[in-house]
């Protein structure tokens, strides 16, 4: 459905009609992939300053420690591209779309540990029970494809190690508006969807003869009844009979070259996995998918970051470059908003003690990195700065609720006029904050 | 539940969101709980007396509370015979199997399959599902 013309989604000239969020659950280190800090070298198992630290509240995972004490990246950072942009040595393929992303080093978050934080990432306010971002620019922009749902997610787990936090359903869910605007979950198994396939001897015609049977009914009894959501469940059956061939077409990969998992990796080739992922996201995109949503999991690396970050960057980097590869060479890039980071960074201070080799980080929001690509992002450039622990923001802070204001913006809608009456006022994906980030976006 | 706007609990809910999704669909059309269901139903309306016509009023009533009238009487004999054209022996097996409650081996099963499948429209009639 086209927006109303007086609504928030027509004043601002969008420049994206797709988002692809690939979100890093569990809090990726930006020290070991997008911010270099020299110091932290030279101040190796130095204690973290008071001066830097001002105050911040630590977890109850390092309060017991009796030192914070300062932890370098094991990884060498390089430049890449025309840009420059520096990257570490773990996102080798991310290099190769340098000129293309868009690294802000200046993202934070209030929220402490994870639940919090993806929440308020996902839908503006720590404590649960509102709409998701996916939800709500449904509910302002509508779908673009009759076919499939506008909100699509899909989850991955690590190659190797554990998986830790879960995610819930509510951070793609609807919160207060309309059940229709939640997301829809994408399956590895056999039934993509869940319920898609019709039960064994039940053929297409016979499920296509019941449904016209209960258009037949139904329209009857709208007429008796003058109730005029029947017409939206007619709507729905009919949504759900198209899903029951789009859903195996979108997920049928057999007509893909071998140059796509060439591009993709092996990986791809299997369902479920982070690169299988964004191969079907760029599917999803194809078909006009407003918003995707993947999840991949495994990035709390309060020990282990030594083993575990390469495996999570090798699960990540060649599929995430790949995608936007992908994007730009079927034209998609320009209008697809692409993004790359998690919920908040880690510690400049190691937790436990600290090593050159072997280490782990601690929760960090008060100042991380994310990386953004297409849909009117303004590529080959860094934007917001840290001090020289990564610790605090000295340019250019960028809130999570700015993020949002910008993804909005780059959509064509103002974040403070798309609203919903709910419990007595007007509520808002960035509730009563945000500011839009021209810096980031394309002139 | 999520799929039905059940309240998450997480803020006070005066009014039940009422949405359709095709979700709801597919879960009411193809969840074997509701398969196996629609079998009930079927089951049901075959042990019942009478003739083809009296069997679907039967199940109309209990789906809807209200007699059908003659213009849904039609569609439901439409539906019924379709579905006997359709289900052959090996079909009807399969769908009579979905589920864990074993279907009546004293039917003929596609016969039981026919009126499973039209319990099945019964049961996602929207005068079924929702409540005014």
């Amino acid at each position: 459905m086209p927006p109303h013309p007086e609504s928030p989604a027509s004043r601002i000239s969008p420049k994206a009609k797709r988002v692809i969020c690939l979100f890093q659950s569990g809090g990726p280190s930006h020290l070991d992939l997008f911010d270099p800090k020299p110091e932290l070298d030279k101040r190796f198992d130095q204690d973290l300053p008071d001066s830097v630290r001002r105050g911040q509240r630590i977890t109850g995972m390092v309060a017991g420690q009796a030192r914070l004490a300062l932890q370098p990246s094991r990884y060498k950072f390089s430049q890449h591209g025309q840009s420059g942009l520096w990257l570490s040595e773990l996102l080798p393929n991310l290099g190769t779309v340098a000129d293309d992303l868009c690294v802000v080093r200046s993202l934070h978050t209030e929220a402490i540990n994870h639940d919090p934080a993806i929440t308020l990432f996902q839908t503006g306010h720590q404590l649960p029970g509102r709409p998701s971002m996916g939800a709500w620019l449904d509910y302002g922009l509508g779908s673009a494809n009759a076919d499939l749902p506008a909100f699509v997610v899909m989850t991955s787990v690590p190659s190797k190690g554990a998986p830790d936090q879960g995610l819930l359903a509510r951070l793609w869910g609807s919160g207060f508006l309309p059940g229709r605007h939640q997301g829809v979950a994408l399956r590895g198994g056999a039934d993509p969807v869940l319920y898609l396939g019709d039960p064994p001897g039940i053929t297409r015609e016979h499920r296509r003869g019941m449904l016209d049977d209960l258009v037949v009914l139904n329209t009857q009894e709208r007429e008796r009844s003058n109730d005029a959501e029947i017409d939206t469940r007619i709507a729905q059956h009919e949504m759900a009979f198209r899903m029951q061939t789009s859903v195996p077409d979108l997920v049928d990969l057999s007509n893909e070259p071998q140059s796509t998992w060439d591009l993709y990796g092996e990986e791809a080739k299997k369902p479920g996995t982070f690169a299988r992922h964004c191969l079907l996201a760029r599917r999803l995109a194809e078909r006009d998918v407003r918003f995707i949503q993947l999840y991949h999991r495994g990035w709390d690396h309060h020990g282990g970051l030594h083993d575990r970050m390469p495996v999570g960057c090798k699960d990540v980097d060649q599929p995430t470059a790949a995608l936007i590869k992908d994007l730009k060479s079927r034209g998609l890039l320009d209008d697809t908003l692409v993004i790359f980071g998690g919920e908040f960074g880690r510690t400049c201070y190691a937790q436990g003690g600290a090593n050159r080799e072997k280490y782990g980080r601690d929760h960090h929001g008060r100042a991380f990195s994310i990386a953004l690509a297409g849909g009117g992002i303004k590529g080959g450039q860094t934007y917001g700065a840290t001090d020289d622990f990564g610790f605090n923001i000295t340019e250019n802070p960028v809130h999570i609720h700015d993020l949002q204001a910008t993804i909005l913006h780059l959509l064509g809608i103002d974040h403070e006029r798309l609203t919903y009456r709910h419990q007595g006022r007007q509520y808002r994906l960035t509730d009563v904050h945000g500011t839009v980030v021209e810096g980031v976006m394309r002139g | 539940m999520t799929a039905f706007d059940v309240p998450d609990r997480e803020s006070c809910t005066a009014r039940r969101s009422r949405t359709n999704t095709p979700l709801q669909s597919l879960v009411l059309l193809n969840e074997p709980g509701f398969v196996e269901a629609a079998r009930g139903l079927g089951t049901r309306l075959l042990h019942s007396d009478g003739d083809d016509r009296a069997r679907l009023t039967l199940g109309f009533r209990l789906a809807t509370a209200r007699q059908p009238t003659a213009k849904e009487l039609t569609v439901l004999e439409a539906a019924l015979a379709r579905g006997r054209a359709s289900f052959t022996a090996e079909s009807a097996k399969r769908y009579l199997a979905v589920g864990t409650v074993p279907a009546d081996a004293a039917l003929p099963p596609v016969e039981l399959a026919a009126w499973s499948a039209l319990g099945s429209l019964l049961l996602n009639l929207d005068a079924t599902i929702s409540r005014d």
